[in-house]
């Protein structure tokens, strides 16, 4: 919106879904942008990487509900895995925050502590199966708020392991080289499963990988900008919270 | 024109039958929602569906398709084409994907024929069902491709009692017809009566009011229209419109080498990539978000109405309802029409 009659139109709710910091990239204005807390979490990211100046950018940050959506076995909407994983449903970076009541955590924590390695949270049975109905659109990178390559090394027909042609994927080789690409970077946005027309839960993944990077390494994406991505930069092992 | 009629129980007979001899392909239930796969009988058979996620072009353009094979032996180049498949009935085709066969007619069996894709479509039957129960996302009612019997059927089938008046639309649908006469009888002047019926019901339930004529007029004095840089700053360019879109058909070719053999193949590709456009010398005629997003516009409202004399939109809503920015081509019909 450019006008202040716009702001008419906003509107919060649960249907939110969409993951705004992937319009940040690139703009050369200064922008107002209203976060969930996964957004923010994607803009701390993208401050780091230097994608994204702070000082041009203004964070309203209301408390988040988490997003509501049908899962891929049922008609009936239900609040996202993603959501229900969500470490902080608020921003950790704003210049105005709005605290509503946000709801309680407990079951990101439920989550975590519930053995679901290997295996894909929702309906699923195995990944495999789930990267059979991929169909290689590459929605899942291009609604990425923290892929901001301008050109994507896995977005090619040439001949490899990664052609878009191979489909269905013999095997996994797309979905996990994207999978280590997010380890340590993924904020749990969603904005991939949301677009991903083949509704594979990729957020259980990119969790997945997370973990490792938190176990190894100690870092948590998002939550700290000055706390340097461990794979960037030649720094000392980031102390563990 | 004789119309026929078919029981629930005699068509289900009848795929079971048809199962046994060639491909059969039809919507089945999969997680909430449905998708064309090719079924052994009639148990997973469901005619009472919504769209399916991926449109059933599937059949005619595969989403990766092998073209040739080709060999060099002692100086000597050996190709072969990828074989043909036996015959092919494509069941449940709703109006609106049915309609989309006809516009693809158009392009890639119009003056330059696509090989593949004419092989795929004369060896397909296509048996289309009329819609019930339109979705909110639905608007073919705006150009006439739905919601009752679509215009790329061999026989259209509209759900009647517990049955389908049956009215083939293609001298191929004649003659399926007349080989499989024991499924069917003539239809009873009650069931066309009912048929007219439902056919009225269904057309009015449709909610979308939009209209196309002079669409593609107004459109050729709009190309420079801020609307577009406006419009293109929601999208994100990630392409499921063309995926799941039953009249988009570009394709890439890529070609696999392994020594002295190799094989090429095609895909599905997306006009909305960064990629898609870009010549060789790095030139790129659509180097911007804002020009891919208009040109999928211009190429399904404008450029092809007056190229093909078809809007090649055919208001499926699958675009609209899996969009993840909300882009909706409903909005950029009304602002045009």
């Amino acid at each position: 919106m450019s006008t202040p009659q716009d702001a008419t139109r906003l509107v919060w709710n649960q249907y939110c879904a969409a993951s705004l910091p992937r319009y940040l990239v690139g703009t050369k204005d200064k922008v107002g942008i209203v976060t969930k807390g996964c957004d923010g979490r994607a803009i701390v990211e993208l401050i780091k990487d230097r994608q994204v100046d702070r000082d041009r950018i203004v964070i309203i940050a209301p408390a988040c509900l988490g997003v509501k959506r049908a899962p891929r076995t049922s008609k009936e909407e239900v609040l996202a895995t993603y959501c229900e994983r969500c470490p902080n449903r608020i921003s950790p970076i704003a210049d105005v925050s709005i605290l509503g009541n946000s709801n309680e955590n407990d079951a990101a924590e439920r989550f975590m502590r519930d053995d679901k390695v290997g295996k894909p949270s929702r309906g699923g049975t195995s990944w495999t199966e789930e990267f059979q109905r991929c169909t290689k659109c590459l929605a899942c990178v291009k609604s990425c708020p923290l892929c901001y390559c301008t050109e994507c090394e896995l977005d090619g027909s040439l001949s490899s392991l990664v052609s878009k042609l191979r489909i269905p994927t013999e095997l996994p080789t797309f979905h996990l080289i994207r999978a280590m690409h997010m380890a340590g970077r993924c904020v749990g946005c969603g904005a991939c499963e949301a677009a991903c027309p083949a509704d594979i839960p990729l957020t259980d993944l990119y969790s997945r990988v997370n973990e490792e990077v938190e176990k190894m390494l100690g870092y948590v994406p998002g939550i700290d900008v000055n706390s340097m991505p461990p794979v960037e930069l030649p720094r000392p092992k980031v102390e563990k919270k | 024109m004789t119309s026929f009629y078919i029981t629930e129980s005699s068509l289900k007979r009848l795929v079971d039958q048809l199962a046994k001899e060639q491909t059969v392909v039809a919507p089945v239930r999969e997680g909430s929602g449905f998708s064309f796969k090719r079924i052994a009988d009639s148990k997973g058979l469901c005619l009472d569906f919504t769209n399916s996620t991926i449109p059933p072009k599937s059949v005619m353009l595969p989403q990766l398709e092998e073209l040739f094979t080709y060999e060099i032996k002692s100086g000597k180049l050996k190709t072969e084409g990828s074989a043909g498949g036996g015959t092919v009935t494509l069941m449940g085709v709703r109006p609106c994907d049915s309609s989309a066969f006809s516009i693809l007619d158009r392009v890639m069996g119009g003056e330059y024929v696509d090989p593949y894709y004419s092989k795929n479509r004369e060896r397909t039957l296509v048996l289309g069902v009329s819609c019930t129960k339109p979705e909110s996302t639905c608007f073919c009612n705006v150009f006439g491709t739905g919601p009752v019997e679509g215009s790329g059927d061999d026989i259209s089938l509209t759900k009647v009692d517990s049955g389908y008046v049956t009215r083939p639309k293609t001298e191929r649908g004649r003659e399926f017809i007349k080989k499989h006469a024991e499924y069917f009888r003539e239809a009873t002047k009650k069931e066309l009566e009912l048929f007219e019926r439902e056919s009225d019901r269904v057309s009015k339930s449709m909610e979308t009011k939009l209209k196309s004529e002079g669409l593609p007029d107004r459109m050729s004095r709009a190309f420079d229209d801020p609307y577009w840089q406006e419009l293109s700053r929601r999208c994100i360019e990630c392409g499921v419109c063309s995926f799941v879109c039953p009249t988009c058909y570009c394709f890439d070719v890529a070609e696999e080498v392994n020594g002295n053999q190799g094989k090429r193949s095609r895909g599905w590709d997306t006009c909305q990539s960064c990629k898609f456009s870009k010549m060789a010398g790095g030139l790129d005629p659509r180097p911007t978000m804002s020009d891919r997003l208009k040109h999928r516009f211009y190429h399904k409202l404008q450029y092809m109405p007056v190229t093909f004399g078809a809007v090649s939109c055919v208001g499926c809503g699958r675009c609209v309802s899996r969009c993840p920015s909300n882009v909706d081509i409903r909005e950029v019909i009304a602002k045009w029409q």
